[in-house]
């Protein structure tokens, strides 16, 4: 070969260098550290694989970079195996590593063999910062020379870092670090310390997308107290059951709905996390019957409507005061379903007897369902006779309540008529009137004299035993007369009243009389009178009840 | 069973009987006609129908409660175990029966034809309680109620007894049988079948349905 064949491989060479070190240099640029995220900027910028843009802008004047000693010593080697650059038979030397070495650093003249011309093949995802070699390979060109290929990281990824051991805090700083986020999950683990990380997911130095997320198993202790849970509601006692498995049932009662009644294992007890608490919840379907004797049927009625229950009423005849509940059924603190009927029995009273007129023991003895309170009053009426009650009569009155009776104490008497009398019939008179005493002006006077009048005067009121002044004239025989005529008359008309008065007696009709036929009227006359005659037929009756089809009607209905 | 008889809602007197005597005789084709009861006849008749109006009324009516569904549905034993007290509240209930007082008389050992009356019973109850167990009704409470005793004699009606305010016993025990209700039937069938063992009970035929 001669010397311009030399001279003009030698500038082809040059401007094939030339041509490729400017797209390469622009290609391996490196990435200025305020584009990346925060948390990486210091371990981007410590590992190279960005550069502050001071910096950046230094060294993209420079591009040219000093090869380390190792690159330096193979491309001594490279030249000491073929120092004239004739290669009859040419092959690819060997590459140095470039591999975590940014792009820049290969484009180095120093850095690759004077054979291999560098290229970028492609940008590969990959935890390494942006514009690192992350593979390469030779390849030859042609006769001399060899494509030195490099992929570079994109910096797309991010490395998981190793968390096994660590607390659940260090390892959520750890992945924040990284641009990862953490989804710790407490797991029972007897291979770890209680509180740290055990597992983790993917695995530490993985390549994984920037903010994916690393599932972390935390260690817990292998059984954990049970929390105590009863009384509280349903929906604030999960939250504290979140790691156990959670299985409720509903029971009828009367504690407000949701509240939780039981629990098995109890508060306290020691159980494996993820194993099963049963909870039985209240549904709220019940309510209790409050006590309701002794208040009235509106107090009764006002009660069981705040609980809600429903009311029927029964009479009763109790003592208690009229209106008032005397017994319930079902009986206080019976658990009940909302809307159920409770049946009160409500004291209606009692009748009271009509006893006026009667005597006090008569009417003690009608009113023995009541306490009966006897008063005296002065009356002209037969002592014991009952002239008032209260409460009157026909009135409902709770029983062995009171009834105020005014009685008779026949202390006032009425002045009888004593004209015309003598003084010693006048003194019987007042006498059987009611023990009153006949006082005359001049003491006893003799027996022609007869009563002119009394002071207090005939039919007036005065009390039992009192004295009455009489005053008496003497008897004339016109007076006699009259008084005898009027006697007569007196005798003759209650005779003749009596005689009126009379039944017609009643003879018995002799057997032989009586005929019977199938179309004759029973006479009216008593069976007795007929019972001696033999030939008068037996009368037979009898009478019987004959049952018939019982029949219901109802406008409202229920049952319990 | 409740100690109330139909005897202290009604009673018969002699004039009752003659008058039932002579709607009988108008009733009756002429020339068939009975001696007419009257007078002190007529009496021993009254006598001997009270008698026999000292039947129970809730005896009388025990079938009527075998008319309510709720009644009828506690003979199901898949709802109302054995041994436990099933309470059925019924409200405005109107309950009653017709039944047949008969005055059978004979002279000289020849029988007159009957004086056959009917005696319409309402009762009226504003509240009343069934406690029912194995499908047998066991008590009765009874609350307020009325009732009314219509008598006639075929159309014509011959005496009428209102009682406004009955007063019943707060509890009526039916005794140790009380009233069955049949299980397993129907409606007119639960009726029938009450109806047939009542009057086993009372010894008298059924009436034709």
């Amino acid at each position: 070969m001669g010397s311009f064949e030399r001279c003009r491989r030698q500038v082809r060479r040059a401007l094939c260098l030339a041509a490729l070190t400017i797209p390469l240099g622009t290609l391996a640029q490196p990435v200025p550290c305020s584009r990346l995220p925060q948390a990486e900027q210091a371990s981007a910028r410590q590992s190279g694989a960005c550069v502050d843009d001071g910096a950046a802008a230094a060294e993209k004047k420079a591009r040219v970079l000093t090869p380390d000693a190792a690159v330096r010593a193979a491309v001594a080697a490279a030249a000491a195996a073929n120092p004239k650059g004739t290669r009859p038979s040419f092959q690819c030397g060997p590459l140095p590593d470039f591999a975590a070495r940014q792009m820049t650093y290969a484009q180095a003249v120093q850095a690759l063999p004077r054979d291999f011309r560098p290229r970028v093949t492609k940008r590969s995802p990959s935890s390494a910062p942006a514009g690192v070699i992350v593979a390469q390979s030779a390849e030859q060109l042609d006769g001399n020379l060899c494509w030195a290929s490099f992929v570079l990281s994109d910096g797309s990824l991010v490395r998981v870092p190793p968390l096994r051991g660590l607390t659940r805090d260090v390892a959520a700083q750890r992945l924040q670090a990284s641009s990862l986020r953490m989804d710790a999950r407490e797991q029972p683990s007897d291979a770890a310390a209680v509180g740290r990380v055990y597992d983790q997911r993917p695995e530490a130095n993985a390549d994984v997308a920037r903010g994916s997320v690393v599932q972390v198993a935390i260690a817990l202790a292998t059984t954990i107290p049970v929390p105590d849970v009863v009384g509280r509601n349903l929906g604030e006692a999960s939250p504290n059951l979140s790691l156990f498995t959670v299985n409720t049932r509903q029971k009828e009662s009367v504690r407000p709905a949701g509240e939780v009644l039981a629990q098995l294992p109890l508060g306290g007890i020691q159980a494996r996390p993820g194993s099963e608490v049963a909870l039985t919840v209240s549904d709220g379907s019940l309510v209790e019957v409050p006590d309701l004797v002794a208040n009235s049927l509106a107090k009764a009625q006002v009660m069981l409507d705040q609980a809600d229950l429903r009311v029927a009423t029964v009479e009763d005849t109790a003592s208690a005061p009229l209106g008032t509940v005397t017994t319930q059924q079902p009986s206080p603190r019976t658990e009940l379903r909302r809307g159920s009927v409770v049946t009160l029995h409500v004291s209606a009273g009692l009748k009271v007897p009509d006893v006026v007129g009667r005597q006090l023991s008569d009417a003690q003895a009608s009113l023995r369902s009541f306490v009966v309170d006897a008063e005296r009053i002065a009356s002209e009426r037969a002592e014991g006779e009952v002239l008032k009650q209260s409460p009157p009569a026909d009135t409902r009155a709770a029983a062995r309540s009171h009834v105020t009776l005014s009685v008779s104490d026949g202390s006032i008497v009425t002045v009888p008529s004593m004209h015309g009398m003598t003084l010693a019939d006048a003194r019987a008179a007042l006498q059987r009137t009611g023990d009153l005493h006949a006082a005359t002006p001049k003491g006893d006077e003799p027996g022609t004299m007869i009563i002119e009048a009394s002071l207090p005067r005939a039919g007036e009121r005065v009390k039992r035993a009192s004295t009455v002044s009489l005053t008496l004239v003497p008897l004339t025989p016109w007076r006699a007369w009259a008084a005898g005529f009027a006697t007569l008359l007196l005798v003759g008309g209650a005779g003749l009243y009596r005689w009126r008065q009379r039944k017609p007696p009643r003879h018995a009709p002799q057997a032989d009389v009586v005929q019977f036929s199938p179309a004759m009227e029973f006479n009216v006359r008593p069976i007795e009178a007929r019972a001696g005659g033999p030939q008068i037929p037996e009368i037979g009756l009898r009478a019987e009840l004959v049952p018939g089809r019982a029949w219901a009607k109802q406008h409202n209905e229920e049952s319990t | 069973m409740s100690g109330v008889s139909l005897r202290t809602l009604f009673e018969f007197s002699g004039a009752i009987v003659e008058r039932g005597a002579a709607e009988r005789a108008k009733q009756q084709p002429e020339g068939a006609g009975p001696p007419t009861l009257v007078g002190f006849v007529a009496e021993a008749g009254a006598k001997q129908l009270n008698e026999v109006l000292e039947t129970d009324v809730f005896e009388l009516l025990a079938d009527a409660w075998l008319s309510f569904k709720q009644v009828r549905d506690c003979a199901d034993a898949a709802t109302h175990p054995s041994g436990q007290d099933t309470i059925v509240t019924l409200h405005d209930v109107e309950i009653g029966s017709t039944n047949s007082p008969v005055l059978h008389s004979t002279i000289g050992g020849v029988a007159l034809p009957e004086l056959r009356f009917s005696l319409g019973l309402t009762a009226k109850f504003k509240t009343v309680q069934l406690v029912v167990r194995d499908a047998r009704i066991r008590t009765l409470r009874p609350g307020s109620g009325s009732a009314i005793v219509k008598l006639s004699y075929g159309n014509a009606k011959l005496a009428e007894r209102s009682t406004p305010q009955w007063r019943l016993p707060v509890e009526i025990p039916l005794g140790a049988e009380g009233i069955a209700i049949a299980r397993g039937a129907r409606n007119g069938d639960a009726v029938q079948a009450g109806i047939a063992q009542r009057h086993q009970s009372l010894d008298v035929d059924p009436p034709s349905a």
